[in-house]
């Protein structure tokens, strides 16, 4: 959905040229920017069943304006939720482009609306910018999203992909389709924890958007604005609910039931992909403003002491389960330590931020808050916590597989490596709650230990070490004490007043690293300058 | 005095509401009078034609944000834990859940029950939950003799043994909050100072500024605190909407029952499955065993309170809009004094 604007002004040029040769009296498709729409055939339309097309573009699928659109979707009892977020959200100049989401809580036609379908758009001070929608819709019989686009000139709907098999989808078959960003096909929040660092929330609410600000902008007093929500309650109310549906979908779907009660999956590397690699990531940061965001100017630097997030150490919120994510977690409590490991004092922050030359949209300076910075993402902690739930796995492999380059909880292509080894396929039993899992090892632990085994592989390796780690009694413990060291280790040099400054910048230059690195795995997601400061190595 | 409505219409007979009506009035006034701040009292409102006053809602989660522990711990330390104005106990049977119960009440509610005497208390217990037999030692502890004692005695034991009534606690009943931090004064005391205009931090930083009365790893402390800053920042006076409390605003998530799914906070759709009653101070969820939310079955309260919205509603107006006596630097105005004063006679 959230794609790069630069893109989208592109793709709409061509479309204002294809369109033309499109009936507008029936939905098209469009496999990406590039490619020319065509006409839906029955059979197709016959495979969508999302609350966007069932409500609106079934029967009106040359339906372009945005208040009839949501009209359709709400019916009589509705109800509307706007949110937003943008890179520049802390500009309040005039003429300046804002995006939307706009979401639906309740039901329309015996029709679940939220957390199923939302519309993303833009509009600046004055109005929303006409027929331009992207939407996503959860056809919940099918288990998938279906993704549209309205635009072009006279403008269209496109039925714009689902997510069948987007999570297999090399990098080129993403390009100008929306599963650029939509990596496994569910909804992208790219700053899904608090802060929420360019959206609109209690934590950083916009001015300009309040009608009863002195200054604020005219379209604030529309009705639309009076449901404008914090980006708290899409990510509660919306994005979380709708991975963990999601997710558990796709898991379900990656196995097959055998007459003996176990289950069989198909896909070992796929099922177990979001385990070793990154497969999305979001955006943390901590909880303080930098105070040094250069829009619309520097200020003094921060207000507060800045404390930097666990989950820039190690994946806290896996390991130690619980909050806000509701995952059971490895019972690793002792990964909340880093919670108060490292915090600066105001000038020490602002020293490093200068020291390390940090500019954001070529402009000195650092994000409205501080220490922003890629996490591992939800959609695969939640993921690998329903993996332990269901019985795929054992606590055990997952401590096993996290214990590998623990210090690097996101883009670790050590650990990656490892997705190298799980077999094709393999047997589990599925757990269902109250049950007793299976003893560590289990089946495939005892694959993956043969297979691994055949390798040979030096004892330093990730193989190595991954296989060392598979063959103790309980790789937890040893997570465990891997995180407590890795702790204590931060804490020493921090405390030393002739080592802090030096391991201040080496944990700055890694979140610097990190920002490149999540830059580097999708560049689609980086919707401008603004959104990663950048910084000397 | 304002005469502020008895959401739960359990306060009888009449001097429980006077009780009540008193305790919330004493509330407002204190926090009406903090200068600087666009606190005023809801008598002011009275005064303001209906479309210059605008009343939102604040909503929060009401997960524990700063509780970093596993659901069950969150369970099963309430009173360390359940710190968002919401609290939750949770019934099982054979070791499954069958009911969860989830209160925002205040206890001040209670204790002008209690200042008026057992039998009004329990009969408000009742009212609350039907099948009660709340015994005076379960309320007040042992050895205590309420006919004897004084309202102000009755009413300080009640409140000091909250914790341990299992009307409660939970081990009976949820009737009400009983953590330290979720109390009617504390709610008052976080909206009055958050709405002291401080332009020198943003309105999403002015908890931390706050000292004791905002905590800011909460969701809600700060929710409330960023709305009003916002508010009085923008030149406008604002109270606690009558009613004034915590309302149980929605559950978000997938709600499936055998498999189908049901808009849970529809209650002619919803089987009885989720009550909500007594203005929104109280939710109950039934929890059949094929019952799931976002596909998975009910392992705890935390779980369904992560999916809880609960709101406070803010009534506000532009400064210009209000009374002279009520405006923002008009805190020791004799009328303002007078209405104070005046109903706490």
């Amino acid at each position: 959905m959230r794609r790069r604007f630069v893109v989208w002004l592109f793709g709409l040029a061509v479309l204002c040229a294809q369109s033309s040769t499109v009936g507008q009296s029936a939905l098209t498709k469009q496999a990406s920017d590039e490619s020319i729409p065509s006409l839906m055939s029955q059979a197709e339309l016959g495979e969508l069943g999302d609350p966007l097309f069932l409500l609106v573009l079934k029967n009106r699928p040359q339906e372009a304006r945005f208040d009839e659109v949501e009209k359709l979707i709400m019916g009589p009892s509705g109800e509307r939720n706007l949110f937003v977020v943008d890179e520049r959200l802390q500009s309040a100049t005039r003429g300046e482009r804002r995006r939307a989401v706009t979401a639906f809580k309740g039901s329309n036609q015996g029709i679940r609306l939220d957390p199923n379908v939302a519309l993303s758009t833009m509009f600046n001070d004055r109005g929303f910018v006409p027929a331009f929608i992207e939407a996503w819709g959860w056809d919940d019989g099918r288990s998938r999203y279906n993704y549209y686009k309205l635009d072009g000139d006279p403008p269209s709907w496109k039925f714009r992909g689902s997510s069948v098999g987007a999570d297999q989808l090399e990098a080129a078959q993403r390009r100008g389709t929306c599963l650029a960003c939509h990596i496994n096909g569910g909804p992208v929040m790219k700053e899904l924890p608090f802060p929420w660092n360019n959206w609109h929330s209690f934590r950083n609410s916009v001015n300009y958007l309040a009608p009863t600000a002195a200054d604020h902008w005219q379209i604030a007093e529309s009705p639309r604005f009076r449901d404008l929500r914090g980006a708290e309650a899409f990510e509660t109310v919306f994005i979380l609910p709708s991975i963990r549906q999601f997710n558990g979908r796709r898991l379900t779907a990656a196995s097959r039931a055998l007459g003996s009660g176990e289950q069989e999956v198909t896909d070992g590397p796929r099922t177990l992909r979001s385990l070793f690699r990154t497969t999305e990531y979001n955006i943390i940061s901590a909880g303080q403003f930098s105070g040094l965001h250069p829009i619309p100017s520097p200020g003094a630097g921060p207000p507060d002491p800045v404390v930097i997030p666990d989950t820039f150490f190690v994946n806290a919120n896996l390991l130690a389960g619980g909050g806000i994510p509701q995952y059971e977690g490895l019972g690793i409590p002792e990964a909340r330590q880093f919670a108060n490991l490292l915090q600066f004092q105001p000038a020490e922050y602002k020293a490093v931020v200068a020291k390390l030359n940090t500019s954001i949209g070529g402009l000195a300076g650092d994000t409205n808050f501080a220490w922003f910075v890629p996490e591992a993402s939800h959609v695969d902690n939640q993921m690998v916590d329903l993996l332990v739930r269901r019985g795929v796995v054992t606590r055990e492999f997952v401590a096993a597989a996290l214990a590998v380059d623990v210090e690097n909880p996101v883009f670790s292509g050590t650990r990656a490596r490892l997705l190298a080894v799980i077999p094709a396929g393999f047997r589990f039993k599925p757990l269902n709650p109250g049950d007793v899992p299976a003893a560590h090892p289990d089946q495939l632990t005892r694959d993956v230990i043969a297979r691994l085994k055949a390798l040979s592989p030096p004892t330093e390796s990730p193989e190595g070490e991954f296989l060392a780690l598979l063959e103790q009694s309980s790789p937890v413990d040893t997570l465990r004490s891997k995180v407590i060291a890795y702790s204590d280790r931060v804490r020493a040099r921090l405390a030393d007043s002739q080592q802090r400054q030096g391991e201040i910048e080496r944990l700055y230059r890694l979140m610097l690293q990190r920002r490149d690195e999540a830059v580097a795995h999708n560049p689609a997601l980086v919707e401008s300058s603004f959104l990663f400061p950048r910084g000397t190595p | 005095m304002f005469a502020y409505t008895d959401h739960g219409k359990t306060l009888q007979p009449a001097r429980a509401l006077e009780n009540y009506r008193l305790a919330l009035h004493l509330e407002y006034s204190q926090s009406a009078r903090l200068p600087d701040s666009a606190f005023t009292l809801a008598e002011a409102f009275d005064e303001v034609p209906a479309a210059k006053a605008q009343t939102a809602g604040v909503e929060w989660a009401a997960f524990p944000r700063a509780a970093l522990a596993t659901n069950a711990e969150i369970d099963a330390s309430r009173f360390q834990l359940q710190d968002e104005y919401v609290e939750w106990a949770v019934d099982k049977a054979n070791g499954r859940i069958q009911r969860i119960s989830f209160t925002t009440e205040f206890l001040a509610y209670y204790e002008a029950l209690a200042r008026v005497g057992s039998d009004e208390l329990i009969a408000a217990i009742k009212a609350v939950i039907p099948t009660a037999q709340p015994q005076v030692s379960e309320l007040f502890g042992p050895g205590f003799v309420t006919a004897s004692a004084t309202e102000n005695a009755r009413a300080g034991r009640f409140r000091a043994f909250a914790q341990q009534n299992p009307w409660i606690n939970g081990k009976k009943g949820v009737i009400c909050l009983a953590h330290k931090s979720s109390t009617l004064s504390a709610l008052f005391r976080l909206v009055d100072v958050a709405a002291i205009p401080n332009p020198k931090v943003q309105p999403g930083a002015i908890c931390t500024t706050l000292a004791g009365n905002c905590v800011p790893e909460r969701n809600s402390d700060p929710n409330i605190a960023a709305a009003v800053q916002s508010l009085a920042r923008n030149d406008r006076s604002l109270t606690l909407a009558d009613p004034v409390g915590i309302e149980v605003a929605s559950l978000a998530g997938i709600w499936r029952v055998g498999g189908h799914i049901i808009d849970i906070n529809d209650r002619e759709a919803n089987a009885g499955l989720w009550k909500v009653t007594r203005g929104g101070r109280r939710a109950e969820l039934t929890v059949p065993a094929d019952l799931l939310l976002d596909d998975v079955p009910i392992g705890s309260g935390a779980q369904v309170a992560a999916a809880l919205r609960v709101k406070a509603s803010i009534v506000s107006a532009a400064n210009v809009d209000l009374p002279d006596w009520a405006r923002v630097g008009q805190e020791r105005s004799q009328r303002l004094a007078d209405i104070a004063t005046g109903g706490a006679l």
